[in-house]
């Protein structure tokens, strides 16, 4: 559980300022909506916390420390991509474990050690309802499915923040309803800090204890 | 990645006549030939006697290691530049690649010709030199094959793995790689066999070393062991064909052309760097030829150009160049006229997914595995005789090349055939147009890029091909690498400027027809 602070992000695409500026915190264990249109640089904004892209001006801070020039992989953010990225060489359990596996960040590899990844990935998939989907490859997934083992394997590796970008577009009425729910209880029983992308205002209103709107 | 669903499926019957060209220029100058020449002189003898020669032996030794080392060596020096072509757009980029193209349609004695002036005279003949001349020679093979690969795997992947907490160097060897593994797998399978069945390079640059497919050439014509010559290209077309049929097993299919991108992201500041430096290395051997072919002993001299240009005739270096220019130029033309419509209509047969069609599609591809010197002999050996005399025809050569880019065609435009939609066909069907008028208002207009790139392909195979030639050959009928062949392998300073000028002529052909009839941004070496 970790507290993140923006302070003064700006975001520039080929000159034209997307966000002129923007400072916001989420408190520890609570859920932040970022909600706003199309193009409003929420997707962006989000790509910039998990240092996948640098802003054009100020700083993100994690826990009070200053993790703007930090490498992806050391910053301990989970990202659950809107089109899931899912490893399509891996199957279902080894995407799973991915991130318990296959990082050499100190803090990661401490909390895992081998013995261990099995149990928790048998953990991830219960909690998002894909037990007994481990060994299958991911490319035989439902887009609800694959929906759910990104957010299994986001949430595997313990991170100090998850961000989920648009984790519930794309999916028909049923299925989001459904889905919605799920991700409420998985948000609050795994007290997880989450920044959530979406242009849907009901979604925010009922996943998020706070809401920042952009565009 | 197309599945099943996404191929028509045609009955045999109707796959039968758009491969019978194909199939029987293979079948009459690979299969024939090298048939005729086991029968004709293979004895029980040669057959265990062979392999006692310590020649023998050590040409095996030294064609495994240097494969081995050359098809690592390529591909490790492969993977930057096409990390860096595939992935970003930069200023030059196309001339660039056009350049790293290059090198893998040059002809072989270009190739070696350029290494022994680049070289330091002590190490410009031996395993140092092969190896070299090999990943210079191939490197573009790793660009085409595996950069098109690349450019379809999601940049997000690589986020994604580092969002859970994977360094950059564990995402490349944990997502990277293993979904580089199809164009690797064919990348290293198409390398290996060029290293293991090198001749040219090995007969230039090797010293006293030899592949298997120099001993066959030592034995037929230094030995006169036709016997011993007939039972190693046997064995080589065996082992070569067997272990391409095992490595095709392997790889996995084509990645789709046509499939995503990824979204754009900032270009890092080594790509453009790493495809200068790539650009550099292979032009600096090219440069070395031209300036060698200049200058001897410290001094610049035209003294070769004016050997072949002035039409003098000066003992032993008689070489004419116009009518040698025009003949192979001729044979190039004729060569590609007749492997572009053989392997276009063959390419067809892809469409039928039978057993019957696959095993015709190995035998097709069989002129990549047998020995092109064997082929040359075996030539020799069966149509040279009073019945039928095609060694004293002008178009063997021309069709014994078509055969040799036949392979090449086939491969290169399956592969742009097999990532069309078959969604555009039926659309176009469902519009009403028959299938002819389907094929040639959507397949073909789709495949033309594909058709030139094999094209400039098909005629620099032709210009440069040296292994069946060099047996097939008459002195009136040279072909230019066998002029440089003939000039290179005589003493004196005459004789090398002489050969290093008319390399310089055939890499300025082969480059010219390539960079202005291919198109590297089309067609994928598969």
């Amino acid at each position: 559980m970790s507290r993140l602070e923006i302070s003064q992000v700006a975001i520039v695409h080929d000159g034209r300022p997307i966000i002129p500026s923007i400072s916001f915190q989420v408190a520890e264990a609570s859920t932040c909506a970022l909600l706003g249109p199309s193009g409003s640089g929420k997707s962006s904004l989000l790509r910039i916390i998990a240092g996948i892209d640098r802003p054009a001006a100020g700083h993100v801070f994690l826990d009070d420390a200053d993790i703007t020039d930090l490498p992806t992989h050391r910053r301990r953010i989970g990202l659950v991509f809107q089109d899931n990225q899912l490893f399509p060489h891996l199957s279902v359990g080894d995407n799973v474990a991915y991130g318990l596996r296959h990082n050499w960040s100190s803090n990661f590899r401490r909390s895992w050690p081998k013995a261990k990844v099995q149990d928790r990935v048998m953990e991830m998939l219960t909690l998002v309802g894909m037990a007994d989907r481990s060994r299958d490859p991911v490319g035989i997934l439902s887009g609800g499915e694959s929906k759910r083992v990104a957010l299994a394997r986001g949430l595997a590796p313990s991170p100090s923040v998850l961000l989920l970008d648009e984790p519930l577009t794309g999916l028909d009425a049923e299925l989001h309803e459904k889905l919605l729910l799920d991700l409420k209880n998985i948000l609050d029983s795994s007290r997880t800090t989450c920044i959530l992308v979406t242009h849907d205002r009901d979604e925010a209103t009922r996943l998020a204890t706070s809401i920042v709107r952009l565009g | 990645m197309p599945s099943s669903v996404d191929r028509p499926r045609l009955r045999d019957r109707t796959a039968v006549p758009w491969i019978a060209p194909a199939l029987v220029l293979v079948v009459a100058f690979v299969i024939v030939p090298i048939v005729n020449l086991a029968a004709r002189t293979i004895t029980s003898e040669s057959v265990i006697g062979v392999w006692r020669h310590p020649g023998v032996m050590d040409a095996i030794r030294f064609t495994l290691v240097e494969t081995v080392l050359s098809t690592i060596l390529t591909v490790a020096l492969g993977l930057a530049p096409a990390w860096a072509f595939s992935r970003w757009q930069f200023r030059g980029r196309r001339f660039m690649l056009s350049t790293v193209t290059l090198p893998f349609v040059l002809p072989t004695v270009v190739v070696g010709a350029s290494f022994l002036e680049l070289l330091p005279t002590g190490s410009n003949r031996g395993l140092l030199a092969v190896l070299l001349a090999h990943v210079y020679f191939n490197l573009s093979v790793i660009i085409r094959t595996v950069g098109p690969i690349w450019a379809t795997i999601d940049p997000m992947l690589t986020s994604a793995a580092h969002t859970l907490g994977a360094s950059p160097t564990r995402s490349f060897l944990t997502v990277t790689i293993p979904l580089l593994r199809p164009g690797l797998m064919a990348a290293t399978g198409i390398v290996g066999f060029m290293c293991a069945t090198s001749y040219g390079i090995v007969r230039i640059l090797g010293g006293d070393n030899t592949t298997i497919e120099v001993e066959i050439y030592r034995r037929a014509m230094s030995f006169g062991d036709l016997s011993g010559a007939a039972t190693l290209a046997l064995a080589q077309l065996l082992v070569v064909t067997g272990c391409l049929a095992a490595w095709r097993r392997r790889e996995r299919a084509v990645t789709n052309e046509l499939a995503h991108r990824g979204v754009p992201r900032r270009m890092p500041r080594l790509a453009p760097i790493v495809a200068a430096v790539s650009t550099t290395i292979i032009a600096i051997p090219l440069i070395s030829l031209v300036i060698s072919s200049v200058r001897n002993r410290g001094r610049w001299t035209l003294a070769g150009w004016r050997i072949i240009t002035d039409r003098r005739s000066i003992p032993g270096l008689n070489i004419d160049l116009v009518p040698v220019i025009i003949r192979s130029m001729s044979y190039a033309i004729v060569a590609t006229a007749i492997a572009i419509p053989v392997g276009v209509l063959a390419t067809r047969l892809r469409a039928s997914r039978s057993d019957h069609a696959r095993s015709a599609e190995r035998l097709l591809l069989l002129p990549l595995g047998a020995s092109a010197v064997a082929v040359g002999l075996g030539i020799v050996v069966t149509y040279n005789d009073e019945f039928i005399d095609l060694r004293g025809t002008w178009f063997i050569l021309p069709l014994v090349h078509a055969v040799v880019a036949l392979p090449f065609v086939i491969r290169t435009i399956a592969a742009v055939q097999g990532a069309i939609p078959l969604h555009l066909r039926s659309a176009a069907m469902t519009l009403g147009a028959p299938p002819f008028r389907t094929w040639r208002t959507i397949e073909w207009p789709l495949l033309l890029p594909a058709v030139r790139t094999t094209a400039a392909m098909s005629m620099a195979i032709s210009l440069g091909e040296f292994g069946a030639t060099s047996l097939l050959t008459r002195r009136d009928t040279d072909t230019l690498p066998i002029a440089v062949d003939r000039l290179l392998g005589r003493s004196g300073d005459l004789a090398r400027l002489a050969g290093l000028s008319t390399a310089v002529v055939l890499l300025a052909l082969t480059a010219t027809v390539f960079l202005t009839l291919g198109r590297s941004d089309h067609g994928v070496i598969r």
